[in-house]
């Protein structure tokens, strides 16, 4: 590993491929190089410019979002868009071009960075952004850390009337119909939404789940005292995420909430990042860890679609206790191999028991592909390398923009050398 | 007084950085030396967006001790140097560095550190609010270990020097606060293989910057669960030492 200490440092001397890392949390091998040598990019972490008058802040792109969030939020503005977890940094935020609950209204990450720098592998420096060399920004922007290792970004930012605090409301469903009808209407009027789906329950009650929206608040409020972190201390020999277990959690979580929870007042962290509160929980899968299968289905047929995938997975009676669906918005990518497109997102999770389970995620994926879908790099570890050219036109396209010197696992396995 | 005035020697490392950001968040004014101009120019701009109520630069070269009187007084510019973290050292070379590449390590890890503190006690002594004296040691320094003796031995001078300036200039107002990080995953122990137990540098700086807010002198071992192995090692017979492995 060759760690960036800043945004001057040449790139590193030495035999490739390399790979820019930054919080190593992908799901899959996008932030794998086991024949190569990681750039970890972590210290590169200075806020160059904040500008709370327009706006934006300049830094480096190792820096953390919850770092950043923190001090933001601080001067009374928020990151545009903050995915699930908040402990990525500002590069892998762009090279995976990261989505959160408010992509119906706000798009995808690369959608607010207004320039960035890459340093090549032959050591050129070069500066892209929507309005200049606009081709290679959007090469960068999703390109998976290929094109080259993004020294520093510019971002615009949201202005919060009020302090860090949200208010969320959650509303169970009766099915997938009911799910998705929701859905749509809460997109109308909130900027955060996304729907847990019960992924076991089946017949009638397919699709059912909890839809939860979230806007910020304006009343101003003191921050938290104190958050809670609780953690997960190790790996349990045998996973405890069995269909039994697993069926016992979902009637619970469903049936403990009510029709309509009404709106709570709730900090962003809680909010936006719960996971983020639980340290190390992926340990709860076991030591055989679990992969992630995260699809988008176009609009149209989809709810067809996803009833055929829920279906899929409950009939092989594994799923997860996340089972997430989110209504992507309209606006076009912000890259090349950018994930979120128009259409809906489903994320499952499954702990990982061997080539069955890599099986079943391919099966899942054949079923949006069919329907002319895609998958999200970020969080796949199993995708075929003819899956990956039908989920995603363009690759043809950002061939040209890779930078030879630099190369992933992920990139190896869907032959996007 | 609440608002300090605080001297950083070594300001780009990693853990000088994190304490530094703990700092300007409370709103304290900093001063930075370093080696690099351009990259001290980051870490201001870095520390003034993230509190620091001020925050300037002084390139300074740890070979050339005689300078330092020089950074005391260009930091001292608005208002008087009231705190300094010394935190500048270069790790244990690889191999024997020759007689003069032994005088150059011995001048950046100790005379330029020893130099630090006496300029800094001169400067601190009868302030008001008196004054503190941070340096960055190792647990390398408690005992000659087969890995890491030269390194240690470098620090271990700066402790005793450190120990005699906090008796002599005691009634002066000047206290000083010795600290150990454990192993942390940083660029000067980027030639290491690291361990899961190893620190991140945020923690490290962080707890290093609320013990220079809170003004604490003494010995600190960081994170605190490093004390117990310390004092085992620092009590442990040389004959057992000796047939330590790394």
């Amino acid at each position: 590993m060759h760690a960036l200490r800043s945004r001057h440092d040449a790139f590193p001397d030495g035999n490739g491929p390399w790979l820019p890392w930054g919080n190593g949390r992908s799901y899959g091998d996008v932030c794998c190089n086991h024949d190569g040598t990681l750039i970890e990019a972590r210290a590169a972490n200075r806020i160059l410019e904040l500008d709370t008058h327009a706006g934006f802040v300049r830094c480096e792109s190792g820096v953390l979002l919850a770092d950043l969030q923190r001090l933001l939020v601080r001067h009374g503005w928020f990151l545009p868009v903050v995915p699930g977890t908040e402990l990525i940094t500002v590069g892998g935020a762009i090279a995976n071009d990261v989505h959160g609950k408010n992509h119906h209204g706000a798009g995808s990450f690369g959608h607010h960075v207004r320039a960035l720098r890459v340093l090549r592998s032959d050591g050129e420096r070069r500066k892209c952004g929507p309005s200049e060399d606009a081709e290679r920004f959007a090469a960068v922007v999703g390109g998976l850390g290929l094109t080259g290792v993004i020294t520093e970004a510019e971002l615009a930012l949201r202005p919060l009337s009020g302090g860090g605090w949200l208010r969320q409301r959650a509303l169970r469903t009766a099915d997938l119909a009911d799910t998705l009808e929701q859905l749509a209407g809460m997109d109308r009027e909130h900027e955060y939404t996304a729907a847990w789906l019960d992924c076991l329950a089946r017949g009638r009650r397919l699709g059912r789940g909890v839809v939860m929206a979230a806007d910020h608040d304006r009343v101003r409020r003191p921050p938290p005292m104190r958050e809670r972190t609780l953690s997960v201390p190790f790996s349990p020999p045998v996973s405890p995420v069995r269909s039994w277990s697993l069926r016992l959690f979902n009637e619970f979580y469903y049936r403990a909430r009510r029709r309509d929870s009404g709106w709570q007042p709730c900090w962003y962290r809680s909010a936006l990042h719960p996971l983020d509160g639980v340290r190390d929980w992926n340990r709860l899968y076991g030591r055989g860890g679990f992969v992630q299968c995260q699809v988008r289905v176009p609009e149209g047929d989809h709810e067809r679609v996803l009833a055929r995938m829920i279906e899929f997975a409950a009939r092989r009676g594994e799923g997860s206790f996340l089972v997430v669906l989110k209504r992507f918005g309209a606006r076009p990518a912000a890259g090349l191999l950018s994930f979120p497109r128009p259409g809906y997102t489903l994320a499952l999770d499954f702990p990982w028991r061997g080539p069955a389970t890599a099986e079943l995620v391919r099966s899942l994926y054949d079923i949006a592909l069919d329907a002319g879908g895609s998958v999200y790099p970020a969080k796949d570890a199993v995708m075929t390398a003819q899956q990956f050219r039908r989920a995603f036109s363009d690759h043809d396209t950002f061939r040209n923009w890779r930078d030879p010197g630099l190369c992933s696992d992920f990139a190896r396995r869907v032959e996007l050398t | 007084m609440n608002q300090r005035h605080i001297l950083v020697i070594g300001a780009t490392s990693a853990i000088a950085e994190w304490a530094a950001r703990r700092l300007a968040a409370r709103g304290h004014s900093l001063a930075l030396a370093g080696r690099d101009r351009e990259r001290l120019e980051d870490v201001a701009a870095d520390l003034r967006n993230r509190g620091a109520s001020h925050c300037s630069v002084h390139p300074f070269n740890a070979e050339r001790p005689d300078t330092i009187p020089d950074i005391f007084e260009n930091a001292a510019g608005r208002r008087p140097v009231t705190d300094v973290l010394i935190a500048h050292a270069v790790p244990q070379p690889s191999s024997w560095p020759g007689e003069p590449g032994l005088q150059r390590y011995i001048r950046v890890n100790t005379t330029s550190a020893i130099a630090c503190m006496h300029a800094a006690a001169e400067h601190m002594a009868g302030h008001p609010g008196g004054g503190l004296i941070a340096w960055l040691s190792s647990p390398a320094a408690l005992r000659g270990r087969r890995k890491n003796w030269l390194y240690g031995a470098t620090k271990a001078a700066g402790d005793i020097a450190l120990e005699g300036i906090g008796g002599q200039y005691r009634e002066q107002g000047v206290r000083t606060l010795l600290l150990r990080p454990g192993p942390t995953r940083t660029a000067f122990n980027a030639g290491l293989e690291p361990a899961a137990s190893w620190a991140e540098p945020q923690t490290v700086g962080e707890r290093i910057g609320d013990l220079m807010h809170a003004r604490k002198g003494g010995e600190h071992f960081i994170p605190r669960a490093w004390w117990l192995p310390a004092t085992i090692l620092r009590h442990m017979p040389t004959w057992l030492l000796s047939r330590l492995k790394g």
